[in-house]
Order: C-alpha cells, then structure tokens, then sequence
C-alpha cells in the first residue's frame, strides 16, 4: 500500500466530528485531522475525520478507530478505507 | 475605613457577573480574528478552527455540569431560550406539570402561556426564607388530594426546581428533587442559570430523567449571548420536539429537522466568539479550582448575610448564612425604599447592586416581599473580604440615616 493511505470517517453532525477528532488525537491515532468531506464520500456534514491506515493493516487502523469512539458513544454514519 | 471615592464594588454577579477574566474578552477577539469560519457549516481551516473552538467549549460546559457526553449539550442564547425549549419542546395539553414558588420569569411566563394551551400547572411551596418544601412538591406532583392538587388529575410529566435562587439565594437539593422525579417516572428541568459553573449539578449522576438549562454570563464567567440546555444520560431526548429549526449544516438534504444532537436544537449560525469566551471562562474557573471559588463567595455571602442581620433596621430575605445557600442574598432597611437605597449605594459608596422583583413575582410574594421587592448583593469571583465590610459600612451609615419614618 502506498504511503498516504487513509481512511475516513463520515458523520451526521460536525459536533460529533470535532469530539472525534480530539479523542482521536489525544489517543495518538496516525494522520487523524478534519478535512472536508472528500467529494466522493457523500456525506452530509462538511468535515470528516481522516486518518492514516497503517501499511497492509488497514482492517486494523479502521477498527481501532471505530472502538475508539464507540466507547466514548461518538455517533458516526461510517468508516470508509481507500 | 474611608467609604466613598471612585471606588466600585460590583455586587451584581446574579444578574451577570463582572469583571470577566481578562482573558475572555481577549479568547473573543481572537476568534473573530483568526478563527471566524462558521463552525460546523464548510470544511475550510477557518470554519474547523472555529468548530474546534465551539467543541472545546461543549466539552468544557459537560465537565462543569458533571456530565460525560457533551453532545448531549445543546447551545442556546441563555438559559430564557434554553428554558422556552425545554417546556415547549416537552408540554402539551392535559400534562401536568409542578414547579417551585422560587421560578424566575424564564420559567413562570412560559408555564402560564403554556397553561393558556391545556398544561395544568401547580406550584410548590416554599417558605418565608425561600426554602422548597419537598414534601409538598412530592404530593402535588403525585396529586394527592392533601396537596391542594384537583382530584383525577395525573401525576406530573415534568418538575421544575429552580436550582440556586436569584432573589433569596436558596439551593434546593437536587439530589432529593431527583428522588421524587425519578419515584414518579418524571423528567426533572432545572434551572441553573445562577449555579452552573460553580455548584456542583452532577447531571450525570442524578439517578432520573434530568435536563439542565444554563447560562453563560453568569457563574461561567463568560459574555452574555450563550447558555444551554444539557440533556442528562436518563432523558429521552426524543421526547423533546426542537423549538427553533433551521438550517444545521447537517442532513442538508431534508428540510426536516435533525433528530440528532445536538443539532436537534441548534439551528442557525451558533455564537462563536461568544463561545470562545465562555470557554477561557470555564478554564479561569478550573484553573481556580471551582471549589476554591464556591468557597470564596460563600464567605463572603456569609458575612454579608450575618453583617446585614447585625445592622438595626435590616432584615434578611432568605435562608441563614450557614444554610444550603448560593453566593445571592436579598434585604431591606428601615426608612428606605429600596431603590432610593440602590441610588445611595450607588452614588455615594459606588457599591452597584439591583434592587426591585428581579424577574421573579412569584419568589418575592413566597418571601413576602411583593410587590416592593428587595435590595440584592451577589458577590463574585473578585470579590474582596475588604469589598465585604465596605459594603457592610455603607449599609450601617445609611440605617442610621433612614430617608424616611418611623
Ligand atoms: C433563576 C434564573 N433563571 C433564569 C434566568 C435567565 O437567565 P438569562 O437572562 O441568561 O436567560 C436568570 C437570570 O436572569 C435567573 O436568575
């Protein structure tokens, strides 16, 4: 997999975007930062959350990610990897 | 001590609380310089930064109020908005609904419209110090013939307790108000417009269906222009229709409301350089330690109470000064009407209090002080011991003066 992979995760409410990104952050999870929500994801809030996808463990970045905020009951639409 | 001079001493935190640490105005200023993006409307750097900003602040209001989810935090202007979407977005015709003699405008106004629309509204007594009286709020709100309640009525949808009174300064326990809520399978609004940000709510821990309406100006040291309403872990915010709707920057799609928070009940631009202030507020406040700070008011408040009681001709409206109490306390002297009392302070000590119904008919005819109303000191976070006995000194002069007989 090429370096730059990531992954992203849609929400329905930005206040629920910008929670995700701080515990993400404060968790040390790869890349996480907001971005606009990239024009092939549709998605109805304008940011979502991108992340690295560690190399040939994608499967593992993404579910480390949605355990993260399923424990701390962030509501998200998806989790979307390249 | 000399009394008069340019001295000021602000005793007027109850109805908004100044001065603001100096870092909430600059907290403002730079989010209108370097962050002004709508939050949570476009995905560019200005409108995350700003989104960040609002976030924090959410995060910051759900740890003053005990509370672990702050989506569950929705902003509004003020506690008046927060209130309005609370006994709107839950009321309709034939509920019930018991709240206490201390409600302040922001819940009274709204209930006697609501009562216009079918919603039987009862109220719940509280004596000549301000205290509730829990059992009779219990009953009424179990409609037991003792209670005075009309007989067949149903039990009460809703309690409504005004946390920390703004004219006699009573605390009721939440934690007992909550027992009787969660007894009846009722849902618990408080009123925190004076309290939060200083007393301990512990919404997360209530034990019932619980929701709370704050403001930001006042004990959250921030600008007016922000509050909320704070939904607790055991209310179905379903159950509360939104108030205001409109556009969210989410499911832009369908021109149905959201059902989700917190944009259920945030519709429209939110106050962001508003929030920002709120925030550096909260985090002033942390940084102090809150207990720290509710311990330094309630001295003061103390000594006021028991200061004022001492001076011959003045009587205090409320609960004692080593009562469950907030940092508010109301009085009236002999030989003056209290706003010739206002004038005085004001124009010959510069101590600035407000006097008159404080928004509150209902609390001043429980105090028995309706319709003259009383004289109000609310001390703040800058308030000095030394600010405390001045205030006490202008008082003891005027007593003797007395405006007018007997
Ligand atoms: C007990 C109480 N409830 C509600 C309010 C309304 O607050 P706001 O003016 O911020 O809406 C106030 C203060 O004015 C208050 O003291």
């Amino acid at each position: 997999m090429s370096a730059g992979a990531c992954g992203h995760v849609l929400f329905f409410t930005s206040a629920a975007a910008f929670r995700a990104e701080k515990l993400c952050c404060s968790a040390g999870i790869a890349g996480a930062r907001l971005v606009p929500v990239p024009r092939d994801l549709s998605s109805d809030c304008g940011v979502a959350l991108r992340f690295s996808l560690e190399p040939g463990k994608a499967r593992a970045s993404v579910a480390a990610v949605e355990a993260l905020l399923t424990e701390a009951s962030v509501p998200f639409e998806r989790t979307v990897a390249e | 001590m000399k009394l008069g001079g340019d001295r000021i001493v602000y005793l007027d935190n109850a109805a908004t609380s100044w001065p603001k640490p100096a870092a909430v105005g600059e907290a403002m200023a730079e989010f209108l310089r370097d962050s002004g993006g709508n939050p949570g409307r476009s995905g560019h750097r200005l409108s995350i930064a700003a989104g960040r900003i609002v976030s924090c602040a959410r995060d910051a209001v759900a740890s003053a109020l005990g509370m672990s989810d702050p989506l569950r935090i929705a902003f509004a202007s003020n506690a008046t908005a927060a209130l309005n979407t609370a006994l709107y977005g839950f009321l309709g015709p034939g509920d019930r609904v018991v709240a206490d003699g201390m409600a302040h405008n922001a819940v009274a106004r709204p209930l006697t419209e609501l009562g216009r629309r079918g919603v039987q509204v009862d109220w719940a007594r509280t004596d000549r110090a301000g205290r509730l009286d829990l059992d009779h709020l219990e009953s009424l709100a179990r409609s037991l013939p003792s209670s005075g309640a009309t007989k067949g009525r149903p039990p009460a949808r809703m309690i409504i307790v005004t946390h920390g009174s703004n004219v006699s300064g009573a605390l009721v326990p939440l934690s007992e108000a909550a027992g009787i809520a969660h007894r009846l399978g009722a849902v618990l609004l408080v009123d925190a417009a004076q309290t939060a940000g200083l007393e301990d709510i512990g919404l997360g821990t209530l034990g019932c269906a619980a929701v709370v309406a704050f403001t930001g100006h006042k004990a959250m040291l921030g600008p007016p222009g922000t509050g909320g309403l704070a939904f607790g872990p055991g209310v179905e915010v379903d159950s509360f229709a939104p108030f205001v709707r409109g556009g969210t920057g989410s499911s832009s799609g369908s021109e149905d409301q959201p059902a989700f928070m917190p944009d259920r009940f945030e519709a429209g631009t939110v106050n962001g350089p508003g929030l920002a202030g709120l925030l550096a507020g909260l985090r002033w406040m942390e940084e102090r330690g809150r207990s720290a700070v509710r311990r330094a008011e309630l001295q003061a408040i103390g000594r006021l109470v028991d200061g004022i009681r001492a001076i011959p001709g003045a009587t205090v409206h409320g609960p004692g000064s080593r009562e469950p109490r907030c940092a508010v306390m109301s009085f009236t002297l002999a030989g003056w009407s209290v706003s010739d009392l206002a004038l005085e302070l004001d124009e010959r000590y510069g101590v600035l209090c407000r006097v008159g119904l404080h928004c509150a008919p209902r609390a001043h005819r429980s105090l028995g002080t309706f319709p003259e109303g009383t004289a109000r000191l609310a001390p703040g976070p800058f308030t000095t011991t030394d600010d405390v006995d001045y205030t006490l000194g202008a008082i003891g002069e005027l007593a003797v003066e007395r405006k007018y007989g007997p």
